[in-house]
């Protein structure tokens, strides 16, 4: 199982990483959103996890273009944000799935259990 | 006597002629009499009538044989008139009077009547007077018309004088208004009743970058794009000024407008229709720029929107962080370490909360808030809410009583948001006890809960000030809750905006009820 995980803030690039490696998923951890998209042609992850504000490039162009594509659009997407009202931003964009952060651990992994191919 | 029968008439020769001759002149004098357009009467020296012409008697209100033979002031009583005559009898001369009103006691409808009259003494060879004729000529006409030309001439004059005095103050008036509208720096625009703009101050044409004066009302909304807050353009109906020219009144609104270089502005609009008795006959549209306040506005929403999220996000590691320990821990619950984990967690969750709250009071005052209408089961909800609570509340038994069928429409977020909110505070307000009950019910068509704890109470004081800002209780005893004052003044909004109602009954050292009611939708409301 192979995750992207897409966050400008390096503390929870961190702290994702560790929670998934404990549940032995490979994770790729992107921290600039301008990477995104090439990353995950790359890469060819299961799932992606990806944040909505992030400087030089928001969240929801990601998933707009990511969604538009033959080649990318069935990767589920889950947005994880900060930000008020993620549920309607999420939808708004065409994602998979959302959490609010702060998360659960537990509310994270059962999101990606549901949503990963 | 054959002496006088020749040459001379005989005295009955004479005196048939004297007959004659008086009986024709009698004829002649009664011709005149009859043919002047004067009312005459000849009265003996003690004012009976002894001849009267047609026109006096018909003037008199009498018949002639009626007059003949009657006393004049027991006809006709009037003091003043009875002295001039008595005058007249005693002096021998006569007297001449113009436009002297009379007022006929017995034909009271003439009202006051005005009279040319004349009384000439008769007198006999020694001077002593036998009689007078009284002449008449009716002049009220003349009178009448004379004061009404005066009247009206008055009048004219009084109103020319007045609508002179209108004029100067309405140029006044109008120079002031002028000064005032130039002046203004609220953008004003009046229509006619047609709805099409008949005048624009220079603050209009500055917001529009053109004069709307001859414009449509439509043309005037495209040319300048009215949009509201939220983005989707404003519609004829919208507009306050088509409520205006309808005679209502609506509430001010706050529009976007982006004139044609691209500027945007954001204006607060209100119309008022112009009314002339009653009658719409035009609107005047005021349009405040309140661009930059709304900047200043929006500057703060998104600072707040901005810390919140930076708030949030080392929040987020520092949680993710405690419950990697924790599952290190393989969750041990007896493990020390595992407990200070677990309570680091939930001092987490309350600044989750509280960066949250701060948030929403932001929205609330910007009145961004966006409630959902969804349809969900509220007792699934707050059997939910209840479990959630004793999974970490060791303290109290949290009671639920009664409950209410089928499902509701309403922001299922918010209204959990409520209940939490409601428990919580009850469990922190009565920490010696032992429960807390919630109470659900329908009740006159409305879903009613209550929340009630057996803790401090609240003062009196307090209760008023409970769903305010930033208002905290004092238990008195100079123990301290903690709080920024939030909670309950978002749980009232967030009831209001579902068109509900909070309150709280409590008495002190007995507990303390909160009440809310919402309106029981089962079908989607529209919106």
């Amino acid at each position: 199982m192979k995750v992207i995980v897409i966050d400008d803030d390096r503390g929870i690039l961190e702290v994702v990483k560790i929670i998934l490696t404990d549940q032995g998923f490979e994770v790729v951890a992107v921290s600039e959103g301008k990477d995104a998209f090439e990353s995950i042609i790359k890469n060819s992850p299961d799932i992606v996890l990806l944040d909505l504000w992030m400087s030089g490039m928001d969240g929801r162009e990601i998933t707009r273009q990511l969604k538009s594509q033959q080649e990318t659009q069935k990767i589920p997407v889950i947005i994880l944000s900060a930000l008020n009202d993620v549920e309607k931003k999420a939808k708004e964009a065409g994602a998979d799935g959302f959490l609010a952060k702060p998360f659960n651990i537990s509310d994270l992994l059962t999101l990606i259990k549901k949503h990963s191919r | 006597m054959a002496y006088f029968s020749g040459n001379l008439p005989s005295k009955k020769q004479q005196t048939e002629k004297n007959t004659k001759e008086i009986a024709r002149e009698n004829d002649i004098l009664q011709a005149i009499m009859e043919n002047t357009k004067a009312k005459l009467a000849y009265l003996d020296h003690d004012f009976y009538f002894v001849r009267v012409n047609l026109a006096y008697a018909r003037n008199s209100g009498y018949k002639k044989e009626e007059l003949i033979g009657r006393n004049h002031f027991e006809l006709f009583p009037n003091k003043e008139n009875q002295i001039i005559f008595e005058k007249v009898k005693k002096t021998g001369k006569g007297v001449i009077f113009f436009r002297k009103p009379f007022q006929f006691l017995n034909q009271p409808d003439r009202g006051l009547t005005y009279w040319d009259w004349t009384l000439v003494p008769i007198k006999n060879k020694n001077g002593r007077v036998l009689g007078m004729v009284l002449s008449l000529v009716d002049v009220t006409n003349d009178v009448n018309s004379d004061a009404e030309r005066e009247r009206l001439l008055t009048q004219i004059e009084m109103e020319r004088k007045w609508a002179e005095q209108l004029a100067i103050e309405a140029e006044e008036r109008a120079s002031e208004l002028d000064t005032v509208f130039s002046a203004l720096s609220e953008a004003l625009i009046i229509y006619n009743k047609n709805g099409m703009p008949v005048s624009a101050n220079p603050a209009t044409v500055k917001l529009f970058g053109f004069n709307p004066v001859g414009r449509s009302r439509e043309s005037i909304i495209n040319l300048s794009v009215f949009r509201h807050r939220k983005g989707d353009l404003v519609t004829m109906d919208e507009m306050p000024s088509t409520q205006a020219l309808q005679g209502k009144i609506t509430p001010s609104k706050y529009f976007l407008i982006t004139d044609s270089t691209g500027k945007e502005s954001m204006v607060l609009v209100s119309a008022t229709p112009i009314k002339r008795r009653e009658k719409v006959i035009g609107a005047a549209t005021v349009m405040h720029d309140v661009s930059e306040s709304w900047l200043v506005e929006k500057q703060k929403d998104d600072f707040v929107a901005t810390a919140s999220h930076e708030l949030k996000t080392p929040v987020t590691t520092i949680k993710a962080f405690v419950q990697i320990l924790q599952r290190r821990l393989q969750g041990d619950k007896n493990n020390e370490t595992f407990r200070y984990l677990e309570k680091m967690d939930k001092q987490l969750d309350k600044l989750t909360a509280l960066i949250g709250d701060l948030l929403d009071v932001n929205r609330f005052e910007a009145g961004k808030l966006d409630l959902r209408q969804e349809k969900f089961d509220f007792n699934q909800l707050v059997d939910e809410i209840i479990e959630d609570f004793q999974r970490s509340t060791e303290s109290h038994q949290i009671i639920k009583l009664g409950k209410i069928k089928g499902n509701i429409y309403g922001d299922r977020d918010r209204l959990s948001q409520v209940l939490i909110n409601l428990i919580s505070n009850a469990i922190k307000y009565s920490p010696s006890a032992k429960k807390v009950v919630v109470l659900v019910k329908e009740y006159k068509g409305l879903l009613k809960v209550a929340v009630k704890d057996f803790g401090i109470g609240i003062s009196l004081d307090d209760q008023l000030k409970l769903f305010k800002r930033f208002s905290r209780i004092d238990t008195g005893k100079g123990e301290r809750f903690a709080g920024v004052g939030l909670g309950l003044y978002i749980c009232s909004e967030i009831i209001k905006r579902h068109n509900g109602k909070i309150w709280a009954k409590s008495k002190e050292g007995k507990g303390t009820t909160f009440f809310f009611t919402l309106p029981l939708k089962r079908r989607r409301p529209k919106i």
